[in-house]
C-alpha cells in the first residue's frame, strides 16, 4: 500500500488529469441518461401471474384500465348533457394513441351492444350512437342497459347515478415510435386534457385506474434530481459541522460526485436508462462515497497533527499572500455571472426540471430553486477563486518553510492512506458485493440497480484511492486555526467519549441489556409485519387522484382489474357448454368474494343471447346445453353485431377466454386471497382440459412482491454471508466475521421490527430500502475492528485503545452515518409520495442502529470476550493485496453478470437482415464525384451548391471518410468539410472556413442537424445503424414497377431517437438489390417530417454488388423545403488516396 | 492607406489579370486528366456550371475570379472619433486559380469607400496574394498571406503572426485580417502531423486607432528587420487536435511610450518591440461538447519589468467549452486569464505625464492589473436550412468593469445576396480596453452581392 500511494503522489498531476479526463468523458456519456419507467423491466417474467398477464395483454390487449366516471350533481345519468359528455369523451379516447380502441367501453362505445329478441330471432345494435333526444329515447336506453346486465355496475352504476368510460391503455412498445414519449404520462396527459374539457358545475368527473397512478409515479420519480441536490447540501452541512473547514465541506463531496458521474457514464455506455428503482442510486453513491472520504480526511488530519503538532506559519503566510477576491461587489458580480452561466449552459435540463417543479404548483420550491442557483453560483465562484489561488500558490517560488510543510503534508497523506486504505477497500468491497448480489433477482430493473450501485461504489473506491490522495497532496496542509477547529470537542466527541466510558467501565452490561430490550421489541414488531403491495398506498390519500379513486370505488364495481384467463387445449374449446357453464358459475362465485364488484365474461353475453332468442324469458338467462346452439347464437350475433365486440372476452379461435374482474382493492393480499378461493373452485368446476390462471395489474404487483420478498430474505442472508466470509478471511478469524455482521443483523432486525410497529407492510420499495441500508451499514464495524487491532498492536493500553478508537474512527463513523442519514432525510420533504418518506425513515434508522451497534455493542463484545485476532493479531499490511486481488475479480464478475442480465429487446431477424444488407449496399471502397445540390424553399426560391466530394471506406468495411469541397456559390466557395465516421464512438468532423483561415473541429453528436443546410441530416448521410433500430416488415409493394420490402424502423431507445431526431422511418427497399428507393421519416413527436426518393441507381462495385444513387430527393413536409442532390459525375473504386481525408488537404485553396 | 485607387492595388489587380490570362493558355488542360493521385480532381475553380452562365460571368468563372459588391450603413466608425452615420461601399475581388495539379495561385483584395457621400476616406488593400504548392510530404506557400493560429474561439493567445486592420468597417468577424509577406513551408510526417516553418521578411503592424487628444501627437515606428520567424508542430485529424509553437518576431500591437515634447505637443510613440512567444493549443470533442485550450507565454523586450513603456512578459490562457444543442444551436463559454510577470502598478509613477502614458500603455496592452480574468460567451443559432443565423457574442472582464457585446444577424436572401445586421457595444471603465473603445460602439448593416 505504501509503495502504491507513493506512486500516486509521485504522479499526482497525471492522476488528477487522468481522473478529470475520465470524468469529463464519462459525464458526456452519462449526460443524456433518460428516465424510462418500463413496467416490463420491473416484472419477474418467469412468475405464472406475469406469464398470464403478458398473454392477456398479447391476446386481449388488456393490462391497465383507466376509469373515467361521471356523476351528475342532480338526478341520474340519463340526461342529454351527461350522455353528450360520455359520447364526446368516448370518441376522443378512440383517437388517443395507446388507448386500445377495440376494448374501449362506455354507453357510447361501439362494442356496448343491446341484445334483444325479435320475432325474427336476435337483434344486436349499438347501445347509443347518438345522444337520445327525447325522454322516451332516454328511457329506452335505460331499459336496454337493464336488459343487458353485463353492463350494469360496469358502465352504469346500479343506482344509475354514475356512468363510466373504461379505457384500456397498453404500455409502450419498441415499435410505437411517436407514442412512447413520457411513458404513461404521455397517455394520461392526453386523457386528462379530454376529461378536463368536460368538467363543469353540473357534473362530478373522476379519473382513476392504473394509468393515472403510473403517470403520477413517473412525476414523483422526477423529483430525484432536486432531492439529490438537497442531499448534497445537507451532507455538505454535516461535513461542515464535522470538520469546520472549507476542505472538509468540499473534498468529501468531490469523490462521490465524480463517482456518480462515472457510474452514470457506465450506464450510458451500457445504454441502460434510469428507472424507478435506480433513480435514487446517485444519492446512495453520494452517501457512501462521502462516508469513505470522511474517514480518509479524518485520518489525514490525525496523521498531520501527529507529524506536525504546531503547523508552521510559512505555508499559511504563503497561502494568505495568494489573495482571494476581496471586493464584495466583485464577488456578487461573479456570483451573478456564474448563475447566468448555469442557466445558459444547462438550460435544457433546467427546463425539464422547472416543468416538473411547476407541475407541483409549489411556488415555494421555485423560490428554493432561485436560492439554490445563487448558492451554486457562490460555490462556483468560490471554486474558481480557490483554483486561481491554488494556481498562484503552486507557481510561487517556495520558501524553505513551505517546502518543509509540503513534505509533512505528503507524509501525512501517505501515512493516512497506508493505515486506512486497506480498511476502506475492504469496506467498499463488502458494499460492492452486497449490491452485486442483487443480480440474483428475477427483475431486470433490480439487476440493473444492483449493477449500477455496485459499479458506483467501485468507482468511489477507485476515485478515493487515486484522486483524493493526489488532490490532498496538492492542497496546502491545514494551518493552526484549521487544525484547531477540526480537533475542537463538540457533540460528536462527547458522544464517543460516553460510549468509550460505558464500554470499558462498570456499566458495560447495560449495553447488552438495552440491546436485548431493543431486540425483543423488534421481534415483537416483526411478528406484526405482513407482506403487501398496493400501488395506491404509496401515495397520500389526500391527493386529488386518490380521492377520485375512492369515490369511483364507492359508486362503481371497482377501479382495479384482475383477469382470469380460461385456456382450452384446442380451438372452439370455449364454445363447449360445460366450459361456459363453469365460467358462469365461477363468475357468480367471484362476485361473492370480498372487494369484488363485478365480473364480465363471454358467458353472460351467451346467456343474454339465449334469453333474447327465447322471447326475453328470464328462465332462459342461462347457458344453452348444446355447443351447436351456442355456435348458432354467435353466428346470428355476428350478422348484426361487429366482429370485434367480444375481443376483450374471447380470442379469435375460441380457445382462450378472459374474465374481467372489477375490484375495489388493489391490495395484493386481497387479490391472493381471492385467487386462492378461485383456484379451488375452478379445479372442481372446469373440465380437466381447461387451465385457469390469473393476471392483470394487481396480479402483477402480487408477483413482484412475492419475488422481491423471497429474494429479499435470500439477499439478506447472502449479504450477511458475504460480509462474514470476507471479514473472516481478512482477519483470519470467524469470530471477526460474526462481530462484523452483528451490527448489520441488528439493523435489519430493528428495521423489520419498526415496520411492524408502524403498521407498514413489506412491499417493493421498502424491500429495496432494506437492501440499501444493509449495503451501507457494514462499513462501520469494519473500520472499528481494524482501528482497534491497530491500536492494540501498537501496544496501547486496552482501555486507552478503546477510547482512542472511539474518538477517532468512531467519531468518523458518526459523521458518516449522520451524513448518510441526513442525505436520505431530505427525501422526507417529498410530500405526497410515501416511498421517499420510507427511505428517509428506514435509512435513517438503519444508520442509527448500525453505527450505534458498531460503536457500542460490537466493541463491548470485543472487550468482554477479548478475541485473539484483536489482542494477538499482527499488523494490517497483509490485507491490502488480498482485497486488491478480490475487488477486480468481483467487479469483473458483477459487470459480466449485469451485462448478461440487461434487457435485450427481441427483434425479428428477417427485417433486420434486410436493413443490414441495405446498410452496406452503398458502402463501396471509394468514390470521387461532382454534385449539384439544389435547395428549394416554400416559395420556390432556389439555391444551388456545387461540390466536389470524395469518400473512402475504412478498414472495418463500415465506416466511411468523406470530404466535401464547396465550389459554388461564391459565399461558401472554398469551404471544406471532412467527416470520419466511427461505428463505436462519435464521428470526427472538421470544417475549413476560408474566412477564418482555420480548420476547426466540430461537435459531431448531433446527427439530426442538417447536412450543410440541406434537408438531409448528418445521420442520413452517414446511414442509420440497423442494430440501433427495431425493424418490422409491414408489407411488400411495388415502387415504379420494382418489388420492394416496406420496413418500418423505430429507434430502440430515446437516446437514438433524440440523436437522430426520428421516431420512425419507413423504407421501401428494392428486393433484388436492397437499395432504398423511397422513405418516409417521422419526427420525434411522431409527425411526418420528410419524404425522400432515391433513383437512378448505378453499379458502384459489381463484384460486391454495391450501388450508388445518382439522384437523391428529399422534401421536408413541415417546412416545405426541398433538396435535390444530383451526382453530375462519379467514379468509384479507383483507388482514392488518403490525402484527401486530411486537414492538410482542407487548407489548400 | 492612400487615396482611392492606390497604386498598390492597381498593381496587384494587373498582376492577377496577367497571371489569369497566362494560365488560360499555359494550363488550359483540366487537372483531372493529369492527376494520377486523384481519379477525379475538383474542377477548375468555379468551372462547374460555367457553361450555363452569361459571357462575362463565364469568363470570370473560368479565370477563377469571384467577388462581391457591398453597401452598408454604420452609426459610427472604428477610429475612436466622433464620426457618425457613415455610408460604406466596397468591392472585394478574389482570384483562386489552380496552376497545375499541385500548384495554385490565390489573391484577394478590396476597394472601400468609408464615406460614399463625401470624400473623407477611401482605401484599398491586397489582403493576400500568394502561390502555394505541394510536393510529396512538403507544402509551401509564398507571398502575402494571412496566418491564423489558435484553436480557441476568437480569443487566440498564439495568434501573433499577421496583422488586422481594426479600423476597417468590415461586417464579418475575420475580414479585418490581412496578410504579411511571408514564406511558409510544412513537412507532413503523416496524415495528421506536420512541422511548419515560417519566415516573415517584412513586418506589418496591426492598424489601430488612437483617440485624438489635444496636445498629443502620435507617431508610429515600424521596425525594418527581416528577422521574424516561427515554428509549429501540429497534429490535426486524430482524437485530439493540438499544436506547440514558437514565434520570434515583432509585436503586432506595439507599445506606446513618451516621446519628446515638440511645438505640436507631446509626442507619443508607438513602437513594435520584439517578442518571443511559446504557445500551445488543443481541442477535442466528446458527445455534445467541444473542449479547447490555448495558452502562450510571451517574453518581451522588458523581461524584468523595469520599463513602463514596454510590455512585461506575460502568460495568456484560454479554456473553452462548446455545447452543441440540436437544431444548429451552439453555446460556447470560455474563460481566459492573463498573468503579468514582474508587475508594477503604473499609477505609482510619480511624474504625471509619464504616469498618464504608462497607464494608457498598461490599459491598451491589458497589463493594468497583475492578473486579468474574463469570460467570453457565444451563442449561435441557425434556422431555415442555415439561411438565417443569429449570433450573440460577449466578452467580459471579471476583475474590472469592461465588456463587449456583439449581437449579429445574417440572412442569406439568395445564393448571391446576403444581409448582415449587427451591433458592437463596448462598455467599461477607462482602465479597460473595452472602456477605451466605447466610441467604437456601432450599429451597422450591410448588403452583399456575390458574383
Amino acid at each position: 500500500m505504501r509503495s502504491y500511494i507513493e506512486f500516486i503522489l509521485r504522479f499526482r498531476w497525471p492522476v488528477v488529469i487522468l481522473v478529470t479526463i475520465a470524468t469529463v468523458f464519462l459525464s458526456a456519456k452519462g449526460g443524456d441518461l433518460t428516465v424510462i419507467i418500463d413496467p416490463n423491466n420491473i416484472v419477474p417474467r418467469s412468475h405464472p401471474f406475469i406469464a398470464t398477464t403478458l398473454k392477456v395483454e398479447e391476446v386481449f390487449g388488456s393490462r391497465y384500465v383507466a376509469v373515467i366516471g361521471i356523476t351528475p350533481k342532480q338526478g341520474d345519468v340519463f340526461q342529454p348533457k351527461v350522455m353528450e359528455k360520455v359520447l364526446r369523451i368516448t370518441n376522443k379516447l378512440r383517437e388517443t394513441p395507446r388507448v386500445v380502441k377495440t376494448n374501449l367501453l362506455s354507453v357510447a362505445a361501439r362494442r356496448a351492444k343491446d341484445i334483444r329478441g325479435t320475432k325474427d330471432g336476435m337483434e344486436v345494435k349499438q347501445m347509443m350512437t347518438d345522444v337520445p333526444a327525447t325522454p322516451e329515447q332516454m328511457a329506452a336506453l335505460k331499459n336496454a342497459l337493464e336488459r343487458n346486465t353485463a353492463y350494469m355496475n360496469a358502465v352504469v352504476s346500479n343506482d344509475f347515478k354514475t356512468t363510466v368510460i373504461l379505457a384500456e391503455v397498453r404500455d409502450r412498445k419498441a415499435t410505437d415510435g411517436p407514442d412512447v414519449k413520457g411513458g404513461f404520462s404521455f397517455v394520461q396527459n392526453k386523457i386528462n386534457a379530454i376529461v378536463d374539457a368536460e368538467r363543469d358545475d353540473a357534473v362530478d368527473i373522476m379519473v382513476s385506474g392504473y394509468p393515472p397512478f403510473l403517470s403520477m409515479f413517473e412525476r414523483f420519480a422526477g423529483r430525484t434530481p432536486m432531492l439529490m441536490m438537497a442531499a448534497l447540501v445537507v451532507i455538505g452541512l454535516i461535513h461542515w459541522e464535522a470538520f469546520r473547514t472549507i476542505q472538509g465541506l468540499i473534498l468529501p463531496l468531490v469523490t462521490p460526485l465524480v463517482a456518480v458521474q462515472w457510474a452514470k457514464g457506465f450506464m450510458g455506455l451500457a445504454n441502460v436508462p434510469l428507472d424507478i428503482f435506480n433513480m435514487s442510486t446517485p444519492i446512495l453513491i453520494l452517501a457512501v462515497g462521502a462516508g469513505h472520504a470522511v474517514q480518509l480526511l479524518k485520518r489525514y488530519y490525525e496523521e498531520y497533527a501527529r507529524l506536525n503538532p504546531n503547523p508552521d506559519s510559512g505555508i499559511e503566510t504563503a497561502w494568505k499572500q495568494t489573495g482571494a477576491t476581496e471586493n464584495i461587489a466583485i464577488k456578487v458580480g461573479f456570483v451573478v455571472i456564474y448563475c447566468a452561466l448555469f442557466f445558459l449552459v444547462w438550460l435544457a435540463p433546467l427546463k425539464g426540471m422547472l416543468a416538473s417543479m411547476l407541475s407541483l404548483k409549489d411556488t415555494g420550491i421555485l423560490a428554493g430553486l432561485t436560492i439554490l442557483f445563487f448558492v451554486l453560483g457562490y460555490v462556483a465562484h468560490m471554486a474558481f477563486d480557490g483554483i486561481w489561488r491554488l494556481v498562484r500558490f503552486w507557481i510561487k517560488p517556495q520558501s524553505p518553510g513551505v517546502q518543509a510543510d509540503t513534505k509533512l503534508n505528503r507524509q501525512a497523506v501517505v501515512d493516512s492512506i497506508v493505515k486506512i486504505g486497506p480498511v476502506m477497500v475492504l469496506a467498499g468491497l463488502v458494499a460492492v458485493c452486497g449490491f452485486l448480489s442483487l443480480m440474483i433477482f428475477d427483475i431486470v430493473s433490480i439487476r440493473v440497480f444492483g449493477f449500477f450501485s455496485g459499479v458506483g461504489i467501485l468507482c468511489v473506491l477507485i476515485v478515493e484511492m487515486t484522486l483524493i490522495p493526489a488532490l490532498r497532496s496538492l492542497l496546502p496542509p491545514p494551518g493552526q486555526k484549521e487544525a484547531r477547529m477540526e480537533r475542537e470537542e463538540r457533540l460528536w466527541s462527547r458522544l464517543t467519549s460516553f460510549y468509550a466510558r460505558t464500554i470499558v467501565g462498570p456499566n458495560r452490561n447495560r449495553i447488552f441489556i438495552i440491546t436485548g430490550i431493543v431486540m425483543a421489541v423488534a421481534f415483537f414488531g416483526m411478528s406484526r409485519l405482513g407482506v403487501e403491495s398496493a400501488l395506491k398506498k404509496y401515495f397520500d390519500p389526500n391527493l386529488p387522484l386518490l380521492q377520485e379513486d375512492a369515490k369511483l370505488n364507492q359508486r362503481m364495481a371497482g377501479t382495479n382489474n384482475v383477469y382470469i384467463l380460461i385456456e382450452g387445449d384446442k380451438p372452439d374449446a370455449i364454445k363447449d357448454p360445460a366450459v361456459l357453464k363453469a365460467m358462469d358459475e365461477l363468475q357468480a362465485f367471484i362476485v361473492t368474494q370480498p372487494h369484488i364488484g363485478k365480473v364480465m365474461s363471454l358467458a353472460e353475453f351467451i346467456k343474454r343471447m339465449n334469453q333474447s332468442m327465447n322471447g326475453d324469458d328470464p328462465a332462459y338467462f342461462k347457458i344453452p346445453d348444446k355447443q351447436a346452439t351456442i355456435a348458432e347464437y354467435l353466428l346470428l350475433y355476428s350478422m348484426s353485431g361487429e366482429p370485434g365486440d367480444f375481443d376483450t372476452y374471447v380470442d379469435y379461435d375460441y380457445q382462450l377466454a378472459n374474465m374481467v374482474v372489477f375490484s375495489h382493492s388493489d391490495s395484493t393480499v386481497d387479490m391472493l386471497a381471492m385467487w386462492k378461493n378461485v383456484q379451488a373452485f375452478a379445479k372442481e368446476k372446469f373440465p380437466p382440459n381447461i387451465k385457469v390462471n390469473v393476471g392483470g395489474s394487481v396480479a402483477q404487483s402480487a408477483a413482484i412482491t412475492e419475488v422481491i420478498v423471497k429474494d429479499k430474505i435470500l439477499n439478506v442472508a447472502q449479504i450477511a454471508g458475504v460480509v462474514f466470509l470476507i471479514a473472516a478471511i481478512v482477519f483470519r478469524s470467524p469470530v471477526a466475521g460474526l462481530l462484523v455482521i452483528t451490527p448489520l443483523l441488528l439493523s435489519v432486525l430493528v428495521n423489520m421490527g419498526l415496520l411492524g410497529l408502524l403498521g407498514l407492510k413489506l412491499n417493493i420499495p421498502i424491500a429495496l430500502t432494506s437492501a440499501l441500508a444493509i449495503g451501507i451499514g457494514a462499513d462501520y464495524a469494519i473500520y472499528m475492528l481494524f482501528r482497534l487491532r491497530e491500536e492494540i498492536a501498537k501496544g496501547t493500553e486496552e482501555k486507552e485503545a478503546f477510547r482512542q478508537v472511539l474518538n477517532t474512527a468512531g467519531k468518523a463513523c458518526l459523521f458518516v452515518a449522520s451524513a448518510v442519514a441526513g442525505g436520505y432525510a431530505v427525501q422526507a420533504l417529498s410530500r405526497g409520495y410515501y416511498p421517499h418518506t420510507w427511505n428517509a425513515i428506514l435509512i435513517g434508522t438503519a444508520m442509527l442502529v448500525s453505527v450505534t451497534a458498531a460503536l457500542t455493542v460490537m466493541p463491548a463484545l470485543v472487550f468482554k470476550f477479548k478475541p485473539k485476532f484483536i489482542f494477538n493479531g499482527g499488523p494490517m499490511k497483509s490485507t491490502a493485496p488480498a482485497a486488491a486481488a478480490v475487488i477486480p475479480a468481483i467487479a469483473a464478475f458483477g459487470i459480466a453478470l449485469a451485462l448478461a442480465g440487461m434487457p435485450t429487446p427481441a427483434h425479428a431477424l428477417t427485417p433486420l437482415e434486410i436493413m443490414e444488407k441495405n446498410f452496406i449496399v452503398n458502402k463501396y471502397s471509394d468514390s470521387v464525384s461532382q454534385n449539384t445540390m439544389t435547395l428549394t424553399n416554400k416559395q420556390g426560391k432556389q439555391r444551388v451548391r456545387k461540390t466536389f466530394g470524395t469518400s473512402k471506406l475504412q478498414g472495418n468495411g463500415i465506416d466511411n471518410m468523406r470530404m466535401t469541397r464547396f465550389l459554388e456559390p461564391t459565399d461558401v466557395k472554398g469551404t471544406v468539410s471532412l467527416l470520419i465516421e466511427h461505428s463505436e464512438k462519435d464521428d470526427d468532423i472538421w470544417i475549413y472556413l476560408p474566412s477564418t483561415k482555420k480548420v476547426r473541429r466540430l461537435i459531431s453528436s448531433n446527427k439530426k442537424d442538417s447536412f450543410v443546410g440541406t434537408d438531409f441530416s448528418y445521420g442520413d448521410v452517414i446511414g442509420h445503424k440497423p442494430k440501433e433500430w427495431n425493424h418490422t416488415l409491414t408489407k411488400e409493394e411495388e415502387v415504379d414497377g420494382k418489388p420492394c420490402y416496406v420496413i418500418e424502423s423505430t429507434p430502440k431507445n430515446d437516446t437514438i431517437k433524440s440523436n437522430t431526431g426520428y421516431s420512425k422511418r419507413i423504407n421501401w427497399i428494392q428486393k433484388d438489390i436492397f437499395v432504398t428507393v423511397k422513405a418516409l421519416i417521422y419526427d420525434e413527436s411522431g409527425e411526418l417530417l420528410k419524404e425522400a426518393k432515391f433513383s437512378n441507381y448505378k453499379v458502384a462495385d459489381a463484384a460486391k454488388q454495391r450501388y450508388q444513387a445518382f439522384l437523391l430527393e428529399t422534401r421536408n413536409v413541415q417546412t416545405e423545403h426541398a433538396t435535390e442532390i444530383r451526382v453530375d459525375e462519379s467514379k468509384s473504386n479507383t483507388g482514392v488516396k488518403d490525402d484527401y481525408f486530411t486537414t492538410r488537404y482542407m487548407e489548400q485553396q | 492607406m492612400g487615396p482611392f485607387p492606390t497604386r498598390r492595388l492597381a498593381r496587384a489587380l494587373c498582376l492577377t489579370t496577367l497571371i489569369c490570362a497566362t494560365q488560360a493558355s499555359s494550363f488550359a488542360a483540366p487537372a483531372a486528366g493529369d492527376d494520377d493521385e486523384a481519379p477525379l480532381a475538383p474542377p477548375e475553380s468555379g468551372a462547374a456550371g460555367a457553361k450555363e452562365q452569361p459571357g462575362l460571368r463565364m469568363a470570370m468563372t473560368q479565370a477563377g475570379i469571384t467577388g462581391s459588391l457591398r453597401a452598408g450603413y454604420w452609426t459610427s466608425d472604428r477610429r475612436l472619433d466622433d464620426e457618425t452615420n457613415i455610408g460604406v461601399a466596397s468591392a472585394w475581388l478574389k482570384l483562386d486559380k489552380k496552376l497545375g495539379s499541385d500548384v495554385g495561385l490565390f489573391a484577394e483584395g478590396y476597394l472601400v469607400s468609408e464615406d460614399v457621400f463625401g470624400d473623407r476616406l477611401h482605401e484599398s488593400r491586397l489582403r493576400e496574394g500568394y502561390v502555394e504548392g505541394r510536393k510529396g510530404n512538403f507544402d509551401y506557400r509564398v507571398g502575402k498571406q494571412i496566418i491564423a493560429w489558435g484553436r480557441a474561439d476568437r480569443l487566440n493567445p498564439t495568434d501573433n503572426l499577421t496583422p488586422r486592420d481594426t479600423t476597417l468597417l468590415a461586417a464579418d468577424v475575420d475580414e479585418d485580417r490581412f496578410g504579411s509577406l511571408a514564406a511558409k513551408a510544412s513537412w507532413n510526417f503523416d496524415a495528421a502531423t506536420s512541422l511548419t516553418g515560417i519566415w516573415i521578411p517584412k513586418f506589418q503592424p496591426t492598424v489601430i486607432a488612437f483617440r485624438a487628444r489635444t496636445g498629443v501627437v502620435y507617431q508610429e515606428n515600424i521596425p525594418d528587420s527581416r528577422q521574424q520567424w516561427a515554428l509549429k508542430l501540429d497534429q490535426s485529424g486524430k482524437a485530439v487536435d493540438w499544436s506547440v509553437s514558437w514565434f520570434d518576431g515583432f509585436d503586432l500591437n506595439g507599445d506606446i511610450s513618451q516621446g519628446p515634447l515638440t511645438a505640436a505637443g507631446q509626442v507619443v510613440t508607438l513602437d513594435h518591440h520584439r517578442i518571443r512567444v511559446l504557445g500551445a493549443d488543443a481541442a477535442t470533442t466528446s458527445g455534445s461538447y467541444r473542449f479547447a485550450l490555448e495558452g502562450a507565454y510571451v517574453r518581451t523586450d522588458d523581461p524584468d519589468g523595469t520599463n513602463a513603456f514596454i510590455k512585461n512578459p506575460f502568460f495568456y490562457g484560454v479554456f473553452g467549452v462548446e455545447r452543441d444543442y440540436p437544431d444548429n444551436f451552439t453555446v460556447i463559454v470560455q474563460a481566459f486569464a492573463r498573468e503579468v510577470s514582474h508587475y508594477s502598478n503604473p499609477e505609482l509613477i510619480a511624474d504625471p505625464v509619464t504616469r498618464a502614458i504608462a497607464v494608457q500603455e498598461a490599459v491598451v496592452t491589458n497589463q493594468y492589473d497583475r492578473t486579468q480574468q474574463g469570460l467570453s460567451l457565444r451563442i449561435d443559432k441557425k434556422w431555415f436550412n442555415e439561411t438565417l443565423e443569429a449570433e450573440f457574442a460577449a466578452i467580459a472582464l471579471l476583475n474590472r468593469q469592461g465588456y463587449l457585446l456583439r449581437p449579429r444577424v445574417v440572412y442569406l436572401w439568395s445564393d448571391s445576396v446576403k444581409i448582415i445586421a449587427a451591433y458592437d457595444y463596448f462598455k467599461g471603465t477607462d482602465k479597460t480596453i473595452y472602456g477605451l473603445q466605447e466610441k467604437n460602439t456601432a450599429l451597422y448593416s450591410e448588403v452583399r452581392w456575390y458574383f
